[in-house]
Parts: C-alpha cells; structure tokens; sequence
C-alpha cells in the first residue's frame, strides 16, 4: 500500500521533469504552443552543445565546484564545534547566545545586505570568493541549530563514560559525538551543496568578474530584454541540477540507511 | 553529579566559549555590524546613495498608521505561514515515514522527492506557470477529465496565494531529509521491545517514533515560521506581488522600497517589525519546546 | 559496528579535499607576466557593465574587440553583470554605487535613470561632447534618443540604443480572416475591429487572441493624455485623454474578448503567445525580432503604433542610457569607450548582428539595416517602421524623474483592476492619480 502512494508520488513528480526535457530539446519558435505539444518535432539536441558555446558554461561549472566544496566542508567543520557547544557543554551564557543566533535568522537580509557588502569591501575581499566562502566557516545559524537538535538527541551517559576514561571535550566531540551523527552531517552537507549550488545573490554582489560568475549567474543570462530562450534555459537547468542529483543519490546510501541496520549501542 | 567548582566544570565552562567561537567571530565579523546598521537607517531617510538623514520615529508612525500597504502585506505573508508551515511538516513527515520503509529501488524513490527541492531560479517560475496554467495546464487539465472548472490559480487574485502555498509544499524535500536523518537516531531496540510487547505499528509510531523525533519537528517547525514569514523569491519571480497585491508578501515590500524606491530607511522599518513579530513567535514556541520536545541527552543542570 | 572510525576518515578525508581545492583555486590567477607584456606601458582600465544577456555578450564581443585596437592605451573590459535582464541587475549596480565599487560607465535600465541623476551618480557629458566632437558625433543622434538623457539642462547618458514600440502581427492570421495588415493610417477602432475578427473561442476556451495588451505609456501619450506635467509634481493622468485611452485598454480586454486578461497572461506571456501563433498582433520594441526571427510556422511583420482617436500616435522609447560613475577614476578614458560604444560604427558592429535598435540617424539609412531579411519576415517593415516613427517626431522616452520606479509600480499595480474590469477607467484614473500625487508630493 505505502509501496503504491510512493510510486503514485513520485510519477507525479517526473511529470514536471519530463516536461522540462522536452522544452529543453524544442527550437525558441515553437518552444511554447496552446495546448502543449510533449513531444518536440524536431530534436534539437544542439540546444545542449549551445548553452556551453553561449556561455563560458565550463568554467562556470568549475567556480561553483570550488565555492561549493568549500561551503560544504567549512560548514560540516564550523557548525559541528559550535552545535556542540550549545548541545552538550555547560557553559554561562550558552542559552543567551543560543537564543541571539536564533535571532540573527530573523532579520530579513535584504536590509543588511548593503552593510555587509561594505564591511566585505573595507576587507578589500570583493571580487574574491571570500565573501561567499568565509561566513561559511563562521558558523552559521540555521545548520548549528539544526546540528544542535541531533546532538541533544544523544543520551549523555556516553559523555559521562568517556569523561570517566579520561576523554577532553574535545575527544567526545570527536570520539562520541561526531561518529553517532553521520545523518544528521550528512543532511547538513546536502543542504549546504544544494544552497551553495544555487546560491544567487552571493555571487550576484560579490562577483565582479565574468571568469568568477558562477552556474547560478549564468542561468540567467538566457533572460533578455525583450523575451526569454526558455529552451536553452531549460537545458541548462537540467546541466545544472544533474551534479546535485547525482551526489545526493550516492551519498544517501553511506548516511540514510535502512531502520533495521542502525541502531544506537549505549 | 560532578561539583560545580571542580577542574573539570571550569574546563568545561572555557571549552564551550572555545567550541562557539567560530559563530562569534562571524557574528561579531560580519553580523551584527550590519544589523545595527539597518536598526540605524529604520530611524533615518537614506537612499543607500547619500547621507542618511535622521527622521526619529517618523518611518515608524509611516509603517504603523500611514501605509495601508502594510496591513495587506502582513496578513497576505501571516495567512501564508499559518497555512503552509503545518502542511510542510505534516507532508514532510508523512513522506520520510513512506521513505524509511525497505522496498526495492528506494534510493532512487528518495532521490525523485527530493528533486524538486534541487531546481532553482527562473525555471522553477516556468515550470509552475505550466502546472497552474488556466486552460491547458497539468492541474487544470487533470480537472477537466472529471469535468471541473479550474480556477485561474496566479492569474486570479482570490486564487493566487493558495497557488504559493502550493508551490511551498513542493519544497518539503529538504524536510524530509532531516526527518529521514532523524529517524536513524531510533534506535532499534526500542522497536523490538515494543515488538516484544505486542504493541501494533500505530503504538509504535505514538510511543516510540514521534517523541524520538520531536527534536527535529521542533527544528523544522521554528525554521518553517521564520522561512514562511521571509517568504520573498518565489513571489518576485512568480507573481510579483499580483494579481491586486494578493501576493505582496511583507519582504517583496520592503525589497521594493529598499531597491526600487530608494527607501533603504523604510525598508529596514519594515524588517525590524518583521523581526518583532518572528521573534515573538519563535519564543513562543521555544518556550513550550518544554512540554513536548523529548531530548535524550538534554543538559539539565547548569 | 565500525563506524566511527569510518566517519572519521571521510571527516579528515572531506576537510582535506576542500582546503586543497581551496588551495588550488588560489593559485590559478597567479600567472607571471611575460618579459614582453612587461615592457610596454600599463594600459588603463576602463570597465563597462550591462545585463549581460547571452545575445548581448556575443554583440558586444567585437565592438570592445575594435575598441581595444583602436585605442591600445586603454582597456576596455566588457564586463557583464551576468543577470540576464531582470530586476537583479539593478539590485547589483545599486550595491555597487553603494558600496563605492561601481563599474567606470554602465547601463542604466528604464525606471532608474532620474532617480540616480539626482543622486549624482552620474559625470555630466557636455563638455566631453564638446571637447570630442569627432568620437561623439552627436548631431548623428535621433532627437528622442538625446532628449530622454538630458535632466535639468545636462546630458547625463549618451544613448547606445533606444526602441521604440510598434505593433507585431501574425500576417497568416490576418489573411486567413481577409483582414487587411495594419499599416501608418490604421486606427484604434480598425485594430479593436481586427482584434475581434482574429479572436477564436472553442467552447469556453479562447483559442486565439486577436490583440494583445496596448503598451499604457504608448497608448495614454498617443491620445493626448499625460502621466506627469512638465515639472514633474502633479500627476495628470485622470486627464479625459489620458481616461479615454485607459477606456479603449479595458475595452479590448473586458468587452471584447479579443486580449488576454490576466489569467490567460499567466498562462502564457505575450510574446510566447504570438510564436505560438495564437495571438493577432501584440506591442512590443524591435528588439523582440531577436527571437521572433525564429518562427517556423507563419509569416509576421511590423507596423507603427496605431492611431488615436484623436488621430496621432506617439510611441514609448527604451532607452540604453550609457553613463560615467562620477566615482569613477578614469572619466576620460570611460569617455572615450562610452562614446565609442555610441559611436555609428561601434553601434553598427553590435546591432549588425543582434537586434537593438540603433540611436543613430545614419544607421538606418544603412543598406544591411533598410533591407534586413528573416525567413518569416513579410517584408523589410520589420526594421523600419520604429525608426521611420521617430523621425516623424512620433517617439519620446518616459520623462526622468526621481521617484519613476515607485509611480510605474503603482501604475503597473494599479493595471490589475483595469484588465479584469473591477474598476471602470475613470474611477482608476482618479485612484491613481491620488497616489501618485502622494508619492511625489
């Protein structure tokens, strides 16, 4: 039964794929039609080749490799140290500065945006990857707290045992804590490659320089004045979103395993 | 257990500042400068061009009495919150349970459900303009098979807003990951013990599942408030604010005022109410976090 | 189980492959100069910023590529925002300005320009013009196109393009229906009269629409109306001209039948529906040729603006304001590229190949301008009936003014009661009006 409602779901969320693949192989003049023809008339497999002829694609691709991988991994690192500290430490101050960093997520970003870019240009950092890669090894609010809730959701007998065989704080975030986390790091490096992966307004301020613009800049550039080539936007959509696809279907398998094969042993 | 005064509690008291510092020094870099910054413009007019000028509280009275505006965008935006972040969670969870099951070809079925939520951008807005799409579109078509009108979804003002909440659930894959990451944390031999006891599925769910992952729904539900309410790309992409400001959410306002109108000074007026009214509501769930979320390793002691 | 020695490694492993490619990534952009590059003197930098569509990158390759050899003393970087257009282009360029790291001249998008003139973001031009008469060759510029830069007495722009609006018809659409095309004396009556003859109904879906929304701008100006007095502090749009022709928009959509009202906008655009080949004729500037040179299925054409019903027609030009920052280092030099870029043969170089419309008198008088082909093209009216409308003085640019995003915000909100017919013409004229007189006020 459950079996039938996943399938019934999830054909219903290719229908939109299949459609976006379609528009990707039709021509710009006869890309939209009433009532919609699925099937394009002609192929036009060469929309695939044009969006790496029209845009420095590759090169795209490469810069948003290195911001995201960078992302990805200062986050697991950053989020990790400070989640533990407001999980599994006791210190004055932890649940103020819980409660501030919360608050740092309510302010909505397009006011501080323009502050912030000027902090980064005092730095001289603009038109480096810097400011996109920086704050990520800083912390982040809303995956420390999401790390945060995972490790609380570890019983802390396991600290008071390894305290009692010696262990540094240190040694229980990293012996203790980190190994019984591997989801829950999982699902914030996910997270962290798809939002830096798409990530717009980053690049969109800080980037200068067209041999620094990333995937999510050049999926724009299919926007112009007067009208849309939603063909070669389509296509490079579906180029962009593969590499996330792709990564997210490997690297569930090492972290989100079946019920029966986990198991915490106290 | 251990006394307060011991070595080891003292240790433990410098270690925590140690762990946290890495989100203090990017809060002390590069947040809260700009956050005071904006809580400065709020009393200012400043066109993010010239010199701010201090106006006192006059944005304020503007906001709170003088913009009809306003009103129509906290209640479009609060309207969005309360009916989207409950169907969030409650399809993301019933999603992560179908998925935490052993069936053939589950990875893939995990990778389909969470595709929506990898597509982004301009593309996303075309997509959705087919599916709403009045006459032949894919919900409206659907429709028509049983012989039902559809209604005009974006393009019809009393229609529009249920068409964002719609889109919002098909974002629920990023939910589902956490459920699904939440639910390892189970340990088996809770479920055998049940098992033992001869509790059927739905106990086991009730007693076993449901508290073991309250951390999460708790995440998910404080997270869901705070996006819901920021709610702000998919509007300007889609809709615009339109048909008739049925979709002005209170970011797209204040966007608009910041960078189109040149009223940076407004705009953070804007977004400091927004702050309030997040704030307020993100206290109030964290305060009944006491009742019903259940933590296996919590910190009572201090 | 053995796994915390697993997550450890992919830990160590992880946080190794990004510091290294962190690593790598720095060093790329360290190249040594080589001795030659060396010896000569430093060029000097001037950047350039538009959208960067990808029609408009590949049009500008060879106009900074002559440019560059031109002028080997100087730099010129063609430097894309990358936005494509859309309103983050202006989100970029206003942080830039704000944050003191704007591009020497840029391009400056419709809504914008007055706002930023009074906030002294831009060099005035008058005495680069005067001082390079020969790279600006301004007498060359349409009198619209130059007009539409000047706020308060100074050229703050020089107009790389600027396009005028015309009208787009599926010619097969009309020769199936007998209808004749429309052309320099058709009216606002012929067009509603075509718009309800191309429309078709199957049941109760509209299969075809005969004519798409009139540009308001456009539309309110042809029939005498105004949207802001001379000095820009009182709104005049509750005008009976300006009612008048707001009363012809909603009628084609309310009445009629024969235009998409908003739901079926959010079907599909305009210009999606006419290369789809459902719709009579829509609005649009030249530059949609761009993509309309790709229909497969039908013959279509160009034609002015219609006639009002008081018997004149003006149409709205868009113009491509190219300005200096006034913080920028090099204003000379950001001259002489801005002026190139303006240039007959600069422009010429770009819009030989893609589809803006050219600022310059002299360009369309030119032969692979006059006698452009396309496949679907009826005839050559599809490049000169914008041109031909501004040279019987039928073009003008929305007038600068400080507040213009927020009023066109307004109008363009204000437009969603006028197309679903929730408020009659002269009660949203008064609406407006009311709101704009307090937005400048």
């Amino acid at each position: 039964m459950s079996h039938l409602v996943l399938v019934a779901g999830g054909f219903f969320l290719m229908i939109p794929l299949a459609w976006m693949l379609s528009t990707s192989l039709k021509s710009l003049g006869t890309v939209m039609s009433l009532p919609p023809e699925w099937i394009p008339r002609t192929f036009h497999w060469e929309n695939y080749a044009d969006i790496f002829r029209l845009v420095p694609f590759g090169k795209y691709v490469w810069n948003t490799v290195v911001i995201t991988l960078l992302d990805v991994v200062g986050k697991i690192v950053s989020c990790s140290l400070v989640a533990f500290a407001f999980a599994r430490l006791r210190w004055r101050g932890r649940e103020a500065m819980f409660l501030i960093m919360l608050a740092t997520m309510m302010l909505p970003p397009q006011v501080t945006m323009i502050p912030q870019f000027v902090v980064f240009k005092h730095m001289e950092l603009i038109d480096t990857i810097v400011p996109l890669v920086l704050p990520n090894w800083l912390g982040g609010p809303f995956l420390t707290f999401l790390l945060r809730q995972f490790f609380m959701s570890i019983p802390l007998d396991l600290d008071d045992a390894a305290r009692i065989d010696g262990a540094s704080n240190f040694g229980i975030y990293w012996r203790v804590v980190l190994p019984l986390s591997k989801p829950a790091l999982a699902a914030v490096a996910i997270f962290m490659f798809n939002g830096s992966w798409n990530d717009f307004f980053g690049p969109l301020i800080y980037l200068h320089s067209r041999d620094k613009y990333t995937i999510a800049l050049g999926l724009r550039s299919f926007q112009d004045q007067n009208y849309t080539e939603w063909h070669l936007l389509m296509a490079a959509s579906l180029v962009a979103m593969l590499p996330v696809v792709l990564i997210f279907f490997f690297a569930q398998k090492y972290f989100i395993q079946g019920i029966v094969f986990t198991g915490v042993k106290g | 257990m251990i006394p307060p005064s011991s070595p080891m509690r003292r240790r433990e008291e410098r270690d925590g500042w140690l762990f946290a510092s890495p989100w203090l020094l990017g809060f002390l870099l590069f947040t809260v400068g700009p956050m005071i910054a904006s809580a400065f413009f709020a009393f200012t007019e400043y066109d993010v061009l010239t010199q701010p000028k201090w106006v006192g509280w006059a944005n304020f009275d503007k906001a709170l009495t003088d913009d009809p505006k306003v009103g129509q965008a906290l209640k479009v935006t609060s309207i969005y919150a309360v009916v989207s972040v409950p169907l969030q969670i409650l399809l993301g969870l019933c999603v992560a349970l179908l998925l935490n099951t052993r069936i053939r070809g589950l990875q893939f079925y995990r990778t389909v459900y969470y595709l929506p939520s990898v597509l982004s951008g301009v593309a996303v807005a075309l997509l959705w303009r087919w599916i709403y799409a009045p006459n032949f579109g894919l919900i409206n078509s659907f429709l028509a098979r049983f012989d039902i009108v559809g209604p005009g979804w974006l393009g019809d003002k009393d229609w529009a807003l249920t068409s964002m909440i719609g889109m919002s659930l098909w974002h629920v894959g990023g939910g589902i990951v956490i459920y699904l990451a939440g639910l390892q944390g189970v340990p088996s031999e809770l479920y055998e013990a049940v098992r033992v006891d001869g509790a059927g599925r739905g106990a086991a769910f009730w007693h076993i599942t449901l508290p073991m992952i309250t951390p999460v729904l708790f995440y998910n539900l404080v997270i869901g408030i705070i996006t819901a309410l920021q709610i702000f790309t998919q509007a300007l992409i889609m809709t615009n604010g339109g048909p008739h400001e049925a979709t002005l959410f209170i970011v797209l306002y204040l966007y608009r005022n910041a960078f189109q109108f040149f009223k940076m000074g407004y705009a953070s007026v804007l977004a400091w109410i927004l702050f309030g009214y997040i704030l307020v509501l993100t206290l109030l769930v964290y305060r009944s976090s006491g009742f019903w979320v259940f933590y296996a390793g919590e910190l009572k002691s201090r | 189980m053995s796994k915390g020695k697993f997550t450890r490694r992919t830990f160590l492993q992880m946080t190794g492959l990004g510091v290294s490619t962190g690593l790598l990534a720095a060093c790329v952009p360290v190249a040594a100069p080589s001795a030659e590059e060396a010896a000569m003197p430093e060029p000097v930098t001037v950047t350039f910023m538009v959208p960067g569509s990808t029609n408009e990158d590949a049009d500008f390759a060879p106009v900074f590529e002559e440019f560059n050899n031109r002028y080997p003393e100087i730099d010129g970087q063609y430097t894309p925002a990358g936005t494509g257009y859309g309103q983050a282009y202006n989100d970029k360029l206003l942080t830039m300005l704000s944050g003191g790291t704007a591009p020497d001249t840029f391009k400056t998008l419709f809504g914008y320009f007055g706002s930023l003139a009074e906030k002294d973001v831009y060099v005035p031009l008058d005495d680069y013009v005067a001082q390079h008469p020969d790279e600006t060759v301004f007498d060359d510029f349409f009198d619209a196109h130059v007009n539409a830069c000047i706020i308060k007495g100074q050229l703050l722009a020089l107009p790389n393009d600027g396009a005028p609006e015309g009208i787009w018809y599926n010619a097969d659409l009309y020769d199936e229906a007998g209808l004749p095309y429309p052309d320099w004396d058709t009216t606002w009556s012929d067009m509603s009269a075509a718009g309800t003859a191309l429309t078709q109904v199957d049941g109760s879906i509209t299969t075809h629409y005969g004519i798409g929304h009139p540009n308001w701008l456009g539309t309110i100006w042809s029939n005498g109306g105004e949207i802001l007095n001379e000095d820009g502090t009182q709104c005049l749009l509750d005008s009976d001209e300006a009612i008048e022709a707001l009363e012809w928009m909603q009628g084609l959509v309310v009445d009629d039948g024969s235009a998409p009202g908003p739901e079926a906008l959010s079907e599909l655009g305009m210009f999606d529906r006419f290369t789809s080949g459902t719709l009579g004729s829509f609005w649009c500037v030249r530059g949609c040729l761009g993509g309309l040179r790709s229909i497969e299925d039908f013959q279509f054409d160009a034609a002015p603006l219609p006639l009002s019903n008081n018997g004149s027609r003006l149409t709205r030009l868009l113009i491509g304001w190219t300005s200096i920052w006034s913080g920028s280092e090099v204003p000379d030099e950001a001259y002489l590229l801005a002026a190139w870029i303006c240039s007959p043969e600069g422009q010429r170089l770009r819009i030989s190949r893609g589809y803006a419309h050219p600022s310059r008198k002299s360009l369309v008088e030119q032969d692979w301008y006059k006698n452009y082909e396309c496949e679907r093209c009826n005839s050559h009216a599809v490049n000169n009936v914008f041109p031909e409308m501004l040279l019987r003085g039928e073009g003008r640019a929305w007038p600068a003014h400080p507040n213009e995003s927020e009023i066109v915000q307004a109008i363009t909100t204000g437009l969603d009661s006028l197309w679903d017919g929730s408020k009659p013409a002269a009660q949203l004229a008064t609406d407006l009006t009311a709101e704009i007189n307090g937005i400048i006020g």
